[in-house]
């Protein structure tokens, strides 16, 4: 794959000044000028300067300077554009062999309904002739120092986008929605487009199980490649994008070459990580029985009630391993990476390459990954440019068991002893009985280290190309042509070796296991644009295109066990063989169609539709069809509008519009697969049953409206961007339950019911401070979201899933609510001790009932109550940074989140071992006694516990060094630059596990639970920057 | 903007253009684009001919062996841990209810058991039509009769009253059948047994005389749970004492491990019980060559829990591939032996169990017979084999004991004391059934 990279790079490197040869020969002239800042006079480095109407244009330079040459002669109009400065337009006459000069002197702006975004269609559209929400996230919104991963990126940093850190293990995923999940039984993740190429964008993508944590495709990107990101939130933008873009859109466009010599930017980063979780100790009480009077190590509180111990004195005891034998260390993070971008007016490139080691904060956590990327610009006629985007990345990843697996450091401490058996101690500990080794944890007689020999692990090698054309064919016509492809060699493996880890027989025996996946993504699609000035002031813009998308996945997998030792390959293993092979494969053809019409350049309307047909729709169902209509009107630019003081600009809108998901591959056929049966003494083919289809599978269709304003106020410092949508997915697509007595397969997908999401998003950009030595800009962004599902259909029982089936899709109610059963408790003698004895058992465990004992302390429900939702409802973000004497700048993003729920079932298990703290010490309050006890009688709605939280999320300080101190340095550099930046440094939550973000299923659509999940981790990064 | 103006006709005229071009491109039928190889599974069309019978056949044999003792939770496990022949070693709450004999119809481990046995009689069922119409008279039709009537048995000794027997017909229609009783599945039971001695008539065929025997047997259990000792007696007397009808495990996947083994020896979830709550049988604690249950060694000398004692029936199950009895000709012995009992003639039930005694290193003849003794003999020599629940049921139900005499009880191990629960609820899921009812009772 690597040499796949470099053979195209090559190739483009061969091509890109042959291709532009012809330009050269043709009459016609250039365009040259300056941007700068308007209040400072400084330039103005990075902005865009585009033809208007072409795709033609330039970058300025570090002087602000740019220039455009081979343009075709006649009357031109030039547009400016920068994030942070409000855009500018000028038009001029360009003469044969003459250059025309055209300079631009920019104010700053916080918000700008003038920025360029690409549309479905692939063309480039101002904000303000879009009636929908589009939110941008530019390079110079994160750093390097406080991001690691694309779930970084967009953690935080735009409304209506969640996304949610399962836990702390490196290498591993986010949940990321936009406006909430659409989905019950489908993939919620938004669509991932790189520029213009679709991305693989998996959230759980592995060919093993560590027993939660999983690794997410969207995590391949290279953040320092990124240019900017636009986040196309619903259905009412993204119809045009057909079948699969429900969910939203996520796309990236990275960076690109720019006229002028060759800009290197050369970056090293050395970062650490640390567990900073508090985890509890295990307790036992020591007592006697009551019955023989023998020792006996667990005599709870509830066993003492029910008369079946009695404590000894200074009974309690605890052991904490992973404080007192701590499993840790201190995680490692080091990335040096280096890139080069340049160009002439025909042609231009972006070459980079980062390397990335990263070691958590276990021993068998590590990652490695290399990321390349070759973007190249050619323009062979004034008329055409192609660009060629290659991206490739390796990544070598080893990750540790935990969450529901008893191979887990976290999970084998938390579950463990009250006790440290060590070979010094176990003699003089009764409780440790045999086992020397344990330290305390879960499995005895095993040493807690040894569970490391365990290799899971995966190497990616992904290349993702794309090549665009856009052609003008004439002056009003024009074509866009796309191919891309994703193409993801995925080798998984495991490797358990014999005779290290005595766990159990299997694990002395020793294993392997090892999966190659391809995953390849193609994508080719063509777009013509008409546009025509019409009659009375307005504009026509017609878009008609297609699409083909191919999505395949294949692998072969082989197992086998008991590995001669030495060995670490499936060569060594001589028994219980297996081999699997898994061939998938989805097709998708579309066609769209989209007109737009202006007016005055103020109001916009716009309908288009798309008609989509599916390989994975059922034979019955048809072609299925996505409209979508949008109205922009920048109502300040109204004469008859108001002259307000204080407001600049505003922009009312409003959108409608469809997208859907197609169902997953075989879900709508019926299916046989092929197994193997022992029978007669040999082994014979066979069959069993496999997928239960349903020929009449159509796709989830949602619709969304949304509408809002936007507002610049107060010279550009004050900008407000305000929408309220509400998102319906009909015909949604559930994996019902089918019952047991069919003798069928456990599910089978059917359209069914409907699900709404209803919410609004609130950004505020502003730049209050603006002085000569000190600036301060920022941005909050709130969301409120109100998910439900409206109705399952008619005899169709609630969907219960999640640890201890906590959790249920029920009608009426938010998607994967919790659902338990409510208790009361009372401490009926006083006596400082909530007892379970002589209750009556209500749905779980039967109560011990002792005649003359204690009265009934608990009283649980015999109903389900509903406990809430495991989203959140609001999430509000706040980056704010202060700027002093230009070169010190402070950067501060805090999180805050709240409405949503987590099951703690990390402590609910504990106390189900007798060793949390509330079953055996008396000291703990009532009400911890009572929730640990009524996990016993059939309900653990006492762990179902607020989510809220508010985390002080990334702190940085970047100290620039002043342009003097760098030219003292006599090298060529230009911007020396020192980022030292943090993350997870602060949480305030009510949450009594570790963290309320943790999740141990961070794969799954709604299942949410904190269950023995190691926390994030709090990490520092020291970054370098050089530009020259 | 840089575009041209032009006049509404013109634009009318490109327009036009520009949808016969797109009339042109939806004129190429995408089915050809959509069409997309699936090389990883059968269709049911590509098994619609005579020669797939052999593999309809081997796949029920394959889902019958899932549900009766296969690689993971199954029949065997599940109706030992709710009676006395294992305890739970391990954390899975779920499964810790089963062993404490308080199982919630959300349970979705039982939920798992419930639907592999439905699944291994949809596929004996699939089978057999699929013989009945393409080769009647093909042996292998009576064995899938025979496995379809062993799974209603099943239902009828470990589930509560009110089974349902529904299909899912090729065409995706969902015909759910009405609930049953336990009565009521025995006697389809029979049915379908005599159905099956019907076709193998008098043959002495190899093949037949197996399926025959195997029909025997069933029907005569049936018929035992039916509390007509005598019919049953008369069933199985034609079945020789070395008949076994076994299934076949294998290393070769997880699927086809032999159950029992993998989830103790393994996985550690159970240990082979002595005296379990009170009532249970010693098991371990004898010193009996049918029931050897040694404590394990090394990693495998507790359960997963980390701290139960594990013993195994290393001896019956030493590996993945241990063959497990379905029916036999011991079976149709104790059949006899009950019968006789039962009848009054104590004396040909001690000389029938000590027949079987006989030449097995280690045991003894019998002195006497009593029903304690009889159900032990039954318990012992059928010990794992998915026996041991219907006939406590039997002992309430038939003989006139109460469960707080016959079923474990008492204080639970892990904490609580035991629930009463005789059988298995219907799952919760079965609500998804809008004909269910659930269980009418939950009665021995």
């Amino acid at each position: 794959m690597l040499r796949t990279f470099l053979r195209l790079t090559a190739a483009l490197a061969v091509l890109t000044p042959a291709l532009s040869l012809p330009a050269q020969q043709a009459a016609t002239g250039t365009i040259s000028g300056k941007v700068t800042d308007a209040a400072s006079g400084r330039p103005v480095v990075d902005a865009q300067v585009r033809i208007v109407g072409t795709t033609r244009g330039a970058a300025t330079t570090a002087d602000g300077s740019y220039r455009i040459a081979g343009v075709t002669l006649g009357v031109v109009t030039l547009r400016t554009q920068r994030i942070g400065y409000a855009p500018a337009q000028k038009s001029g006459t360009v003469a044969a062999n003459a250059i025309l000069t055209l300079d631009f002197a920019v104010s700053e702006a916080v918000t700008s309904i003038d920025q360029v975004v690409i549309t479905g269609t692939g063309e480039a559209q101002r904000k303000r002739e879009r009636g929908t929400s589009t939110a941008t996230i530019d390079s110079n919104a994160f750093n390097g120092a406080t991001v690691r991963t694309l779930s970084n990126v967009l953690q935080a940093r735009a409304p209506g986008v969640t996304v949610q850190s399962a836990g702390g293990t490196t290498g591993t995923g986010s949940r990321i929605r936009i406006r909430g999940s659409n989905s019950i039984s489908l993939a919620n993740e938004p669509l991932l487009v790189v520029d213009g190429v679709l991305m693989d964008n998996s959230a759980s993508s592995q060919g093993f199980g560590v027993g939660g944590q999983v690794v997410s495709r969207f995590d391949d990107i290279n953040p320092d490649d990124i240019e900017n990101i636009e986040l196309i939130k619903g259905p009412a933008a993204t119809a045009l994008y057909g079948t699969a873009a429900a969910n939203g859109v996520i796309q990236i466009t990275t960076k690109r070459g720019r006229g002028g010599k060759s800009r290197w930017n050369t970056w090293a980063e050395q970062g650490n990580e640390d567990q900073i979780a508090n985890f509890p100790a295990n307790y036992a009480s020591i007592g006697s029985l009551v019955v023989g009077g023998a020792r006996t190590a667990n005599c709870t509180i509830d066993l003492q009630s029910r008369n079946n111990c009695t404590a000894n004195p200074d009974s309690l005891v605890s052991w904490n391993p992973l404080k007192q034998v701590s499993p840790f260390r201190s995680g490692r993070r080091n990335t040096t990476g280096l890139s080069v971008a340049g160009g002439n007016e025909y042609a231009s490139y972006y070459l980079s390459a980062e390397h990335e080691l990263s070691r958590g904060i276990v021993d068998n956590n590590n990652q490695q990954r290399v990321s390349l990327r070759s973007n190249v610009t050619a323009r062979p006629t004034s008329k055409l440019e192609l660009a060629a985007t290659v991206g490739y990345t390796r990544g070598n990843l080893e990750l540790p068991s935990n969450d529901n697996s008893a191979f887990g450091q976290v999970s084998q401490g938390l579950l463990g002893k009250a006790f440290d058996c060590s070979p010094t101690t176990y003699l003089t500990t009764p409780s440790c009985g045999t086992d020397s080794l344990s330290r305390g944890y879960f499995n005895a007689n095993v040493r807690p280290e040894d569970f490391w020999f365990q290799l899971n692990n995966q190497t990616v090698s992904r290349l993702v190309s794309g090549l665009t054309a856009d052609l003008e064919i004439n002056s009003w016509l024009k074509a866009v042509a796309r191919a891309g492809m994703d193409f993801n060699n995925r080798y998984d493996q495991t490797l358990t070796p014999p005779n290290k880890l005595f766990f159990s027989t299997a694990t002395i025996e020793g294993s392997r296991f090892q999966q190659r996946a391809e995953v390849l993504n193609y994508s080719v699609s063509g777009t013509m644009t008409a546009t025509f000035d019409l009659p009375n002031n307005l504009t026509s813009n017609s878009s008609i295109g297609m699409q083909y998308l191919d999505n395949i996945f294949r692998s072969t997998s082989a197992s086998g066990a008991i590995l001669l030792p030495g060995t670490s390959s499936l060569n060594g293993t001589s028994a219980r063989f297996a081999v699997g092979e898994t061939n998938q494969r989805v097709r998708t053809i579309g066609g769209y169609f989209e007109q737009r019409l202006g007016w005055r350049d103020v109001l916009f309307a716009t309908v288009g539709i798309r008609a989509d047909d599916n390989s994975a729709f059922g034979t019955n169902a048809p072609i299925v069809t996505y409209p979508a209509a949008s109205l922009s009107y920048v109502i300040s630019e109204e004469e008859w509008f108001p002259r307000l003081g204080f407001l600049d600009q505003l922009r009312v809108r409003t959108a409608f519009g469809k997208s859907g998901q197609r169902p997953g591959f075989r879900q709508a056929f019926t299916t046989l697969a092929p197994v193997s049966v022992r029978a007669e003494n040999v082994e014979r083919a066979a069959v069993t049953l496999n997928t239960t289809g349903n020929a009449a599978l159509r796709p989830e269709i949602t619709s969304e409206i949304e509408g809002g304003f936007e507002a610049a106020m107060y010279g550009g410092r004050l900008g407000l961007d305000i929408t309220a949508f509400s998102k319906q997915t009909s015909d949604l697509l559930v994996a019902r339950t089918l019952a047991p007595s069919l003798g069928a397969t456990t599910t089978a997908f059917a359209n069914l019911s409907e699900m709404t999401n209803k919410g609004i998003e609130i950004l505020i950009t502003g730049k209050p401070v603006e002085k000569e030595n000190i600036s301060w800009e920022g941005s909050i962004a709130f969301t409120g979201l109100k998910n439900r599902l409206v109705d399952l259909g008619p005899g169709i029982s609630p969907i219960i899933f999640g640890f201890s089936s906590s959790q249920r899709h029920t009608g009426g109610y938010p998607a994967g609510s919790y659902f338990q059963r409510p208790y009361t408790y009372r401490d009926v003698d006083g006596n400082g001790i909530i007892s379970r004895v002589n209750c009556p058992t209500v749905g779980g465990t039967a109560n011990p009932q002792l005649a003359g004992g204690p009265a009934c302390e608990i009283f649980v429900s015999d109903s389900l109550s509903y406990m809430g939702q495991p989203n959140p409802t609001i999430e509000m973000n706040i980056q704010q940074t202060v700027t002093v004497m230009k070169y010190v700048a402070l950067t501060v993003l805090v999180q805050h989140r709240q409405g949503g729920r987590i099951f703690n079932s990390t402590a609910e298990f504990r106390c189900g071992f007798n060793t949390c703290q509330e079953l055996n010490d008396r000291s703990t309050s009532l009400e911890a006694q009572a929730r640990a006890l009524s996990r016993f009688m059939g309900t653990v709605g006492g762990y179902i516990e607020s989510a809220k939280f508010t985390r002080l999320a990334e702190v940085s300080v970047t100290l620039t060094a002043p342009p003097a101190w760098v030219n003292r340095l006599g090298t060529r550099a230009q911007n020396v630059s020192l980022t030292i930046g943090g993350r997870n440094l602060a949480l305030w939550s009510n949450y009594r596990g570790f963290d309320p973000e943790v999740n141990a299923n961070n794969g799954a659509n709604f299942t949410t639970s904190d269950f023995l999940t190691q926390p994030p981790t709090r990490q520092w990064s020291t970054r370098l920057n050089i530009n020259f | 903007m840089t575009s041209n103006r032009i006049s509404l006709a013109r634009l009318v005229r490109r327009g036009a253009t520009a949808a016969l071009i797109l009339a042109g491109a939806a004129a190429c039928s995408p089915d050809s684009v959509l069409n997309v190889d699936d090389p990883d599974v059968a269709t049911p069309g590509s098994l619609a001919d005579k020669s797939a019978l052999p593999v309809l056949r081997t796949g029920a044999i394959g889902d019958f062996a899932v549900a009766f003792d296969g690689g993971d939770d199954n029949v065997v496990t599940y109706t030992g841990l709710l009676a006395d022949e294992l305890l739970n070693a391990e954390t899975f709450p779920t499964r810790i209810e089963i062993d404490q004999r308080s199982v919630q119809p959300v349970n979705s481990s039982l939920e798992g058991v419930y639907r592999s046995l439905h699944r291994a009689r949809a596929s004996a069922r699939r089978a057999a039509d699929a013989y009945a119409s393409l080769d009647s008279t093909n042996v292998a039709r009576l064995e899938v009769l025979n496995l379809e009537a062993m799974t209603m048995i099943f239902f009828a000794e470990q589930y509560c009253n009110g089974i349902a027997l529904s299909t899912l017909t090729a065409a995706g229609e969902q015909i759910y059948g009405a609930q049953k009783t336990g009565a009521e599945l025995n006697q389809m039971a029979v049915a379908i047994f005599d159905s099956v001695l019907t076709f193998a008539g008098t043959s002495v065929v190899a093949a037949v005389v197996t399926q025959a025997d195997f029909a025997r047997v069933g029907k005569g259990r049936a018929l035992l749970n039916l509390n007509q000792p005598a019919a049953a007696a008369t069933a199985v007397a034609a079945v020789s004492t070395a008949y076994a009808y076994q299934l076949q495990h294998s290393e070769n996947s997880a699927r086809q491990n032999n159950g029992i083994y993998s989830t103790g020896a393994v996985n550690r979830r159970f240990s082979v019980t002595g005296t379990e709550g009170v009532n249970g049988l010693p098991y371990r604690l004898d010193a009996d060559p049918r029931v050897v249950a040694p404590r394990g060694t090394g990693s495998a000398s507790t359960g997963f829990d980390g701290s139960t004692p594990l013993y195994l029936p290393a001896t019956k199950f030493p590996n993945r591939s241990a063959s497990s009895t379905v029916a036999g000709g011991r079976e149709a012995r104790l059949i006899q032996a009950e019968a006789s009992l039962i009848a009054g003639n104590a004396a040909a039930a001690l000389a029938t169990l000590n027949t079987l005694r006989t030449g097995v290193a280690g045991l003894t003849p019998l002195a006497t017979v009593t029903t304690d003794i009889l159900f032990k003999e039954r318990a012992y020599w059928m010990w794992l084999e998915g026996h041991r629940l219907g006939d406590l049921r039997r002992l309430v139900r038939n003989y006139g004991r109460t469960v707080a005499t016959t079923f474990p009880t008492g204080a639970y191990f892990k904490g609580g004391v035991f629930g009463p629960d005789v059988n298995f609820p219907i799952p919760v899921a079965e609500d998804n059934n809008p004909t269910n009812r659930g269980c009418f009772d939950r009665n021995p």
